[in-house]
């Protein structure tokens, strides 16, 4: 079988493909699964919304980047607009867009998942072989804090002079040049995302990949999927050509990611008896930007390198945080960061003297935090859905600590200035006017949240009644769907979720295989 | 402070209401700002919506030494552009939000003013963009955020407001002839991943 990747404009006629899996989506679990099921032997379709973009496409320009590379053109977003959510569509998914932070899982969050949400046999022992390999063949190396840029190295001298933990950050990369701009993708195919490792290996194993292929709904019979249905989309436009796209496979893979996957399943009528599209986990964040008197330049060098768990854990009932920083290029920054009119762009004016630190809140591990939800909008809005996730006291108290230690983590560091993500910043010049933060207002756009990191919305249990799979990936009700992305972590992770999306993947493959009739 | 479902459900059902309203009373049909159409003409918005989506960006980028006006960037010709590569119901909803932006019904019920938004002076402007950034109605606050963040997407999509903020895109690295590989018929894969293995 000669495997080969079209786009949309290629698929000019309705087209009916028939293959042992067919896997919908690309990026860091659809990419993995794609290929060890290509090794395996099996004839493998893989389907992709997003467009096949290489590095010919990465030019540097942000909003080409937004509008073209991520979800809903960059504006994918909670429904009251209280929580931006930065999510990739293209092929290799959220793997080509993002800032190449790898963490293995933490273990105390396995450890829930079986005591807690009853999953089995998903340890760090069963992970570790996956990990490894995946280290070898993504070069998931250290970046050590000698080649840490000016704005991780703020965040590292901060955490040093509080004497609070700190570490250095692993990074899929190859001969990096440092450029910054990770999140509009790699220009020189540095970063060992699944769209220059995985994928084209996958394709020389024979894998058929269909990008510009937005999956609609999955025919069901009885206890089986019987066909994946596709609209073929314009690549210029991403709008619909009329044309569609039918695979008849013996197993399908959903990978769609945390708010897609659920989205397909509720389009498919598969709720999963009301599971479905709940325990969505965004892992909120909230900015704390300063600004220093020498030359920062965020925008520059290796974006997120140094890292802290210091606060991850804050006991029972406390929302607990991760701390990174950002790469700040213009535009995302224009839109992400605070303030209107003057007050505003004085900010921009300042960019290059400004530093961000992100406080990446930990959620679904406390009782009664059971995250957000994903719901079909109206049949006409086509890659949009309702997506909630009401922010409580509980929340409002973790952001509010959050922002505080952040700041005094900046002042020690040398900030001369520190500003609040409210929509009218809190501006504080030394660490006397971080009590400010307790006067500030907290709630929906009075204080701005974003995400990077969506998971959950079809969690992996112990029970039907309360998951959407089971301890194999499987959907409880069907025979032969599986969902393998991070839409089935039963929590957040409290770490950046690639590789440990890459690493269950790999480890629920055998479980996908294995449902085709393969044993190898 | 988090509000009870009932208390959304009200704003919910008074956000409707007011868009319901937008050009149907005498109130809602007093002119906002005419602007001339690009001569590329517009995508998505209708004269109105690009004149009340122009009024609001000059506030949002007043004149400072450095940076181009926002008539220079074009910013709501621009937003134009970005609207139509999105979902249909954005821009559409971006629509409502601006008529009921300039509606002056909407103008006397927040603010006590029946001029359009797009006709007060710049003062009484960015007082009805604060009144909206702040208010305690969450429709309202949804609605300046996802202005704001549109004019700041279209404003800093332009070159020269790039080049203002002091950041330079690196040079050198880009290859826009790079071959794109498609399958094994164009031979072994070239990116780092596929030499490696």
């Amino acid at each position: 079988m000669m495997g080969r990747i079209w786009t949309g404009d290629e698929v000019t006629e309705d087209t009916t493909l028939t293959c042992d899996v067919c896997v919908v989506g690309s990026g860091a679990g659809g990419g993995v699964l794609g290929l060890e099921l290509a090794k395996r032997g099996l004839d493998v379709v893989m389907l992709e919304e997003g467009g096949y973009h290489t590095r010919r496409d990465f030019d540097l320009d942000e909003a080409k980047a937004y509008s073209t590379f991520y979800q809903e053109g960059g504006n994918r977003a909670t429904d009251d607009l209280a929580i931006s959510i930065f999510q990739g569509r293209t092929v290799g998914g959220g793997t080509t867009i993002n800032w190449c932070a790898c963490f293995r899982t933490p273990p105390e969050i396995l450890e829930r998942w079986r005591d807690v949400h009853g999953v089995k046999g998903l340890d760090t022992a069963a992970l570790t072989p996956h990990w490894d390999w995946l280290e070898e063949r993504l070069s998931i190396r250290d970046w050590p804090i000698e080649r840490a840029n000016r704005n991780n190295r703020i965040l590292w001298d901060g955490l040093g002079a509080l004497g609070y933990s700190r570490g250095t950050v692993k990074r899929n990369v190859r001969a990096c040049a440092a450029l910054g701009t990770c999140g509009v993708g790699c220009p020189t195919d540095a970063k060992q995302s699944t769209l220059v490792t995985l994928i084209p290996e996958a394709v020389e194993q024979g894998m058929r990949l269909y990008a510009n292929a937005s999956v609609r709904q999955l025919s069901t019979q009885g206890i089986r999927v019987t066909a994946v249905h596709a609209d073929v989309l314009d690549p210029a436009t991403s709008r619909p050509t009329g044309k569609k796209l039918t695979v008849n496979a013996k197993v399908t893979a959903v990978c769609g990611g945390a708010i897609n996957s659920p989205g397909l399943l509720l389009r498919s009528k598969l709720t999963g008896r009301g599971n479905v599209g709940k325990r969505l986990f965004l892992h909120p964040v909230v900015i704390s930007q300063a600004r220093f008197r020498e030359r920062v330049e965020a925008y520059s060098g290796a974006p997120l390198t140094v890292y802290s768990r210091q606060f991850i854990d804050r006991g029972p009932g406390k929302l607990g945080w991760l701390l990174e920083v950002p790469p700040l290029m213009p535009l995302q920054s224009a839109v992400a960061l605070s303030g209107f009119g003057a007050e505003h762009q004085e900010h921009m004016a300042s960019l290059p003297h400004a530093n961000a630190l992100l406080s990446i809140c930990l959620d679904g591990v406390h009782p009664g935090d059971e995250g957000g939800t994903v719901a079909l909008r109206d049949a006409s809005e086509y890659t949009r859905f309702k997506v909630r996730y009401p922010l409580r006291d509980f929340h409002w108290e973790g952001f509010r600590e959050a922002l505080k230690v952040s700041a005094r983590i900046q002042f020690a560091a040398g900030a001369e200035q520190v500003m609040s993500p409210h929509s009218r910043p809190v501006v504080m010049r030394g660490e006397k006017d971080i009590a400010l933060l307790d006067r500030a207002p907290y709630s929906p756009l009075e204080c701005s949240v974003v995400s990077a990191h969506q998971m959950g919305g079809c969690a992996m249990g112990g029970s039907p009644e309360t998951s959407v799979v089971d301890s194999t990936l499987r959907y409880w009700d069907l025979d032969n769907l599986f969902v393998v992305d991070g839409s089935v972590f039963p929590t957040a992770l409290g770490v950046n979720p690639m590789e440990t999306i890459l690493g269950v993947a790999r480890w629920g493959s055998q479980h996908v295989a294995a449902a085709v009739g393969s044993t190898a | 402070m988090s509000l009870s479902r009932r208390t959304v459900l009200k704003q919910g059902m008074f956000a409707s209401a007011l868009l319901a309203l937008g050009g149907s009373s005498f109130l809602a049909l007093r002119e906002g700002l005419s602007l001339p159409i690009p001569e590329e003409g517009l995508q998505v918005f209708g004269p109105a919506e690009y004149a009340t989506f122009q009024a609001l960006a000059r506030r949002a980028f007043p004149a400072r030494e450095g940076f181009p006006s926002a008539d220079t960037v074009r910013v709501a010709f621009l937003a134009d552009r970005l609207l139509a590569r999105g979902d249909p119901s954005i821009a559409r909803e971006v629509r409502q939000v601006l008529g009921l932006f300039d509606n002056a019904l909407a103008g006397l019920l927040f603010s006590g003013h029946v001029t359009p938004f797009s006709r007060l002076p710049p003062a009484a402007q960015d007082a009805v963009l604060e009144g909206w950034r702040s208010s305690r109605l969450v429709f309202r606050r949804t609605a300046h955020q996802a202005l704001r963040a549109l004019a700041h997407a279209a404003y800093y999509s332009h070159p020269d407001a790039v080049r203002a903020t002091g950041f330079i895109a690196p040079e050198g690295f880009h290859d826009a002839n790079a071959p794109v590989w498609r399958g094994s018929a164009d031979g072994a894969f070239a990116g780092s991943g596929g030499t490696s293995r």
